[in-house]
């Protein structure tokens, strides 16, 4: 899908801004591998780098945005997306009057995207995509490190361990962390699905 | 919603072309029947039936909207399975 084409110059620099160039994108975008090396004939007579270069950036986020509105056309969906880059991540925030059924059961639906959209494109885009929508992760882990620290208060004073409802590994790493800075609790995971139960208890109780 | 399946599988397998969703109206309720070949099986299903639950959800999510049961059902060809 992403269009390679070879480049020539008289060094690796100039032939990545050719490509730069002929792409219309930034030299940052461009991907390459050298085909023939920079050679001397007889010490003197130097030969062109050869190289064979596509875009990175333009291309994945293409392919990405194109099954993306695919998918949103044939759900009847109201909802556009953004796809920004994001430290090694590429974050597609939907938007539109048809979020709340993509945040409908803790984000049910937002999570099948993400998954489905790493397990589609992980061949084709190196970034890990992660999907966002009315800032919902941030506000989802402020929620259960609150719900966290409720449930450490309650089994310190009852003494009694407490089991929290089924979270996916995002979820539990936020229930652990709070938990963590516990130092009389414990929080182990229990069960071998994608979701797991966690159990909150004191140390030794 | 027929195609939108049709659309997701044939990303997920190798063999694009043996992906067939029939569906059957009901009332209320719209059953997809997915078929692909032998061999991409595991893929529409996923760990643990992931992959197949992702799609699932999509659809109750898309029902929300239609007010319409939409079934996933994924068929497998026993003829293929035996002779395997």
């Amino acid at each position: 899908m992403n269009d390679k084409k070879e480049f020539s110059s008289h060094s690796l620099k100039n032939a990545i801004l050719e490509a730069a160039n002929a792409f219309n994108t930034g030299e940052d975008n461009i991907k390459y591998e050298i085909i023939t090396g920079k050679t001397k004939y007889f010490g003197h007579k130097e030969r062109e780098i050869y190289i064979k270069a596509w875009t990175s950036d333009g291309g994945e986020r293409k392919i990405l945005s194109d099954f993306i509105e695919k998918i949103i056309k044939l759900l009847k969906f109201d909802l556009c997306f953004d796809i920004i880059e994001k430290k090694g991540f590429l974050k597609i925030d939907f938007k539109g009057d048809d979020y709340k059924l993509l945040l409908y059961k803790n984000g049910n639906l937002l999570n099948a995207i993400q998954y489905l959209l790493n397990r589609l494109f992980s061949d084709k885009i190196e970034k890990k995509m992660y999907c966002e929508c009315e800032q919902f992760r941030r506000k989802r882990e402020q929620e259960l490190s609150t719900l966290a620290n409720r449930y450490a208060r309650e089994v310190m004073d009852k003494e009694k361990p407490i089991n929290l409802e089924e979270l996916n590994p995002f979820e539990r790493r936020i229930v652990h962390l709070t938990i963590n800075k516990y130092p009389d609790l414990e929080s182990k995971s229990e069960g071998d699905g994608f979701l797991k139960i966690i159990t909150i208890k004191k140390v030794n109780g | 919603m027929k195609q939108l399946v049709e659309t997701v599988c044939k990303a997920l397998v190798d063999n694009p072309d043996e992906v067939k969703v029939t569906q059957i109206d009901g009332e209320q309720t719209t059953i997809l029947e997915l078929r692909v070949n032998q061999s991409d099986l595991g893929k529409v299903i996923g760990k643990q039936g992931r992959t197949a639950r992702a799609v699932r959800t999509i659809l109750a999510a898309a029902g929300m909207k239609q007010r319409r049961r939409f079934n996933l059902e994924i068929i497998e060809n026993l003829e293929d399975r035996e002779r395997k």
